[in-house]
């Protein structure tokens, strides 16, 4: 894979990310609305975007960006898993059911578990140094 | 020729461990030793010594784990404590520990040890990294050149750690350890201080090369203990020999390819240390730590809740005595398990912390935010302590030991109190859940926020009214990357958050039964002694709206700042409805006076162990008055600016 297919992947991840990031802050599809969370999300986008920025012939750099935004929309999913699972549990202590389909964030959880791909792939690429 | 070698066999019975910081020795020290010291990734976790036993076959032998040092020439308390251990109580064996994959770094200090004493042994830890990074450590030829036995292993796989148990054991004289030559110039000296160190007595129980090494690097406790000063310094010269000797033995023993390019480790950094994104991803993981500690431990701290309140009930149906009850159930119980509630917050929020130790994040962190900080003149290495206070407040004061410039140690043992410790998360998350609600998490986070911008500010306000000091570079090394393993993280929580357990047991527990008595005595409620005090502070309060439970609290919160959650509830309500709803408060006061206590809560006097130790390490009152005033002048102001912006909002 060369520099034409990492910039595909850098905005890729930098677009769907800052979607979900929107998503979130306004509570538009099958989520809460949360701000904050919103800038975490946006965060990560950022990561993938600022990948962009560096130079064309700098590879290294924008793997390493893809490296470390995949990882974090990795960490993000496995987050919000986290977050459910307490409410979920919460919600059987207190019996009553505290889970609903918008604190569930289906899109975020889904998107960051697809992305992780991305990780695994950028890892080899420093591993076996093949730029 | 026996007696001999009996005086060998005793003196043996002492091990030293020295090495580079983070090249594990730690972790080799529980490994021989079956100990269960803290271990992390980043360089300057131990600022202490530790002795521990090692048990093998027939033999027992004492270990002792020592800070991390890059050479003898000590420049900080940590390392000094190293070498005056080496020097001074002359430990049978010294062994040094390597890091197979910086191997040239770690035999500097070998070779710095080899020119203090004999019976050293070299043990190359990390072998597991190096050998996936690409090189192989051929230790019959390293041996060979050095003269003294040589060990690989790994701490992690366990790997030669059998090995190096009988390598201890058995005799490790190696008195014909390699001996290097400097240039002829040096040489001479040497031979000329040797002569002048030998007519002195005093000085028979030390090498008289190595003291006149020390001399022409100009060792400045050296210079003291031998009187003699020199107005010429070779030391740039002397570390070339032994750099150039280093190369040579490398050269041989180390085989493998030289890794090309960027490596694993400089991609993450490249993004993590980033000049925009660096700091944002400190906030984003700071907000996804807190988040999850408030989160994840709601339903444990349900069930805790629900098991104490059912022992309350039981205790309280056979309890005849009136005084007796309340003192058991709302006093005992109520207090003590109104902290015991945010175990849970404590143990997931050290979970947290060791993950980002033990991968390597926390050096990272403090390098972030040290680039704006720089130009107000503090070092990261500043920020690693003040970072560690998010734990507990005494261990980032203890790690300032391995900060080498004097004024900036004591700057940073000033302010680490304003980071705000796990034991301030039970009174934020009690405050904020009864006044916030799902907003909570946002509040707590705000809170740590401030106080890391409280902790800069003061930092440099201390620094330009009192030291203008100049901050030392951040020489702080990057550790490597590393996966957490599980026990180690398991470790990691359960010696810091045990902590608290035994705090409950004791200062908690004992403050419980005085406040219990106080507020019951002469008559419960607004007769009581409890009140008295409180009502007698409440003229200073009236600006921010406190009342006199919460005036109380706080002053005895100073014991701990733990016990602040175990008064508002013995003050405010029994234990079954604490968590959500300590629902007295709310009618008495509104969330913006709420939000500001919580402000005055994190930001005002150090609880007694932090001013103990406070005491401790800078020697003197002196900083343990100036760290009281300081932070209850900046709680103050800081909390009425909080009511007073929040009203308007
Ligand atoms: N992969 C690998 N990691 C290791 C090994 N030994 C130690 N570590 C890791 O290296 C880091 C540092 O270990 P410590 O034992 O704290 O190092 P130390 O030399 O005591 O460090 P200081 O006390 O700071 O000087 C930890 O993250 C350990 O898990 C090893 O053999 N292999
Ligand atoms: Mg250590």
């Amino acid at each position: 894979m060369r520099g034409r297919s990492i910039t595909f992947w850098l905005i890729f991840g930098g677009v769907l990310f800052a979607a979900l990031s929107i998503n979130s802050f306004y509570g538009l599809l099958l989520t809460d609305h949360d701000p904050f969370l919103a800038i975490i999300i946006g965060i990560n986008s950022a990561i993938y975007f600022f990948g962009i920025v560096e130079k064309k012939s700098n590879v290294r750099k924008r793997y390493s960006h893809l490296l470390v935004g995949s990882f974090f929309s990795y960490v993000l999913s496995i987050y919000q898993v986290l977050v459910v699972f307490s409410v979920w549990l919460e919600g059987l202590l207190i019996s009553s059911c505290l889970l609903t389909i918008e604190v569930l964030n289906l899109p975020l959880i889904v998107s960051g578990f697809a992305i992780s791909f991305l990780f695994d792939f950028a890892k080899k690429q420093f591993e076996t140094n093949s730029f | 020729m026996e007696n001999h070698r009996d005086e060998i066999e005793s003196r043996k019975s002492t091990i030293a461990l020295l090495g580079n910081p983070n090249v594990g020795k730690t972790s080799i020290f529980n490994a021989l030793t079956g100990s269960r010291q803290v271990v992390a990734n980043w360089p300057g976790v131990t600022v202490e010594k530790r002795a521990g036993v090692m048990k093998h076959h027939s033999h027992t032998v004492d270990v002792v784990d020592l800070p991390g040092t890059y050479t003898l020439g000590a420049t900080s308390l940590d390392e000094k404590i190293a070498r005056d251990f080496l020097v001074n109580e002359k430990p049978g064996v010294a062994m040094v520990i390597g890091d197979a994959v910086n191997l040239e770094r770690s035999l500097y200090l070998l070779l710095q040890v080899l020119e203090l004493r004999g019976d050293v042994v070299l043990a190359v830890n990390s072998v597991d990294e190096a050998r996936k990074a690409g090189f192989e450590i051929d230790k019959n030829e390293l041996s060979k050149q050095l003269g003294i036995p040589v060990v690989l292993t790994s701490a992690v796989t366990g790997e030669g750690i059998e090995e190096l148990k009988n390598t201890l054991v058995k005799s490790t004289k190696s008195s014909s350890h390699v001996h290097y030559l400097f240039s002829d110039e040096v040489e001479a000296h040497l031979r000329d201080l040797s002569e002048r160190i030998r007519g002195n007595p005093s000085l028979a129980g030390f090498d008289e090369r190595w003291l006149s090494i020390k001399l022409l690097e100009r060792d400045y406790e050296v210079q003291k203990i031998t009187g003699i000063t020199l107005d010429y310094d070779f030391s740039v010269e002397i570390a070339e020999t032994r750099y150039k000797y280093i190369k040579r033995i490398l050269s041989t023993s180390v085989k493998g390819k030289e890794k090309i390019g960027w490596n694993f480790s400089e991609a993450i950094d490249h993004v993590m240390t980033h000049r925009f994104l660096g700091i944002l991803i400190f906030l984003a993981v700071m907000y996804i730590i807190f988040q999850l500690t408030f989160t994840i431990s709601g339903p444990l701290s349900i069930m805790i809740e629900e098991l104490l309140g059912g022992l309350g009930r039981a205790f309280g149906g056979f309890i005849g005595v009136d005084w007796l009850r309340s003192l058991v159930v709302e006093g005992i119980i109520g207090g003590v398990g109104a902290v015991l509630v945010f175990v849970p917050n404590i143990f997931i929020l050290f979970l947290a912390l060791g993950i980002l130790e033990e991968t390597g994040y926390l050096p990272r962190a403090a390098f972030v935010i040290d680039r704006p900080m720089y130009a107000m003149k503090l070092s990261g290495r500043s920020f690693i302590s003040m970072l560690l206070g998010f734990g507990c407040n005494v261990s980032s004061i203890m790690s300032t030991r391995s900060i080498s410039e004097p004024k900036e140690r004591i700057v940073t043992i000033l302010v680490s109190p304003f980071i705000s410790c796990s034991a301030r998360l039970p009174v934020y998350v009690l405050i904020a859940g009864t006044f916030f609600g799902s907003r909570a998490g946002v509040v707590i986070f705000f809170l740590y926020v401030l106080s890391i911008v409280i902790t800069v500010l003061s930092a440099l306000l201390i620094n330009k009214l009192f030291f203008k000091g100049e901050p030392s570079t951040l020489i702080m090394e990057l550790p490597r990357y590393r996966k957490p393993r599980l026990s180690s993280i398991i470790l990691y929580t359960w010696n810091k958050g045990r902590h608290f357990l035994e705090k409950a047991g004791t200062i908690i527990l004992g403050a419980s039964v005085v406040i219990w008595f106080l507020s019951y005595f002469p008559s419960e409620g607004a007769g009581s002694f409890a009140a008295i005090i409180g009502k007698s502070l409440e003229p200073l309060f009236i600006p921010l709206g406190y009342t006199w439970e919460m005036i109380t609290s706080l002053v005895f919160g100073i014991a701990a700042k733990e016990v602040i959650v175990s008064s508002l509830t013995t003050f405010f309500g029994n234990l079954s409805v604490s968590g959500s709803s300590l629902g007295a408060i709310r009618t008495l006061i509104t969330p913006e006076v709420a939000l500001s206590f919580l402000v005055f809560v994190l930001l005002y006097v150090p609880c007694m162990p932090t001013l103990a130790v406070i005491k401790n390490e800078t020697g003197s009152y002196k900083y343990v008055l100036f760290s009281v005033f300081y932070s209850l002048a900046v709680a103050y102001i800081v909390a009425l600016i909080v009511r007073i912006v929040g009203g308007l909002l």
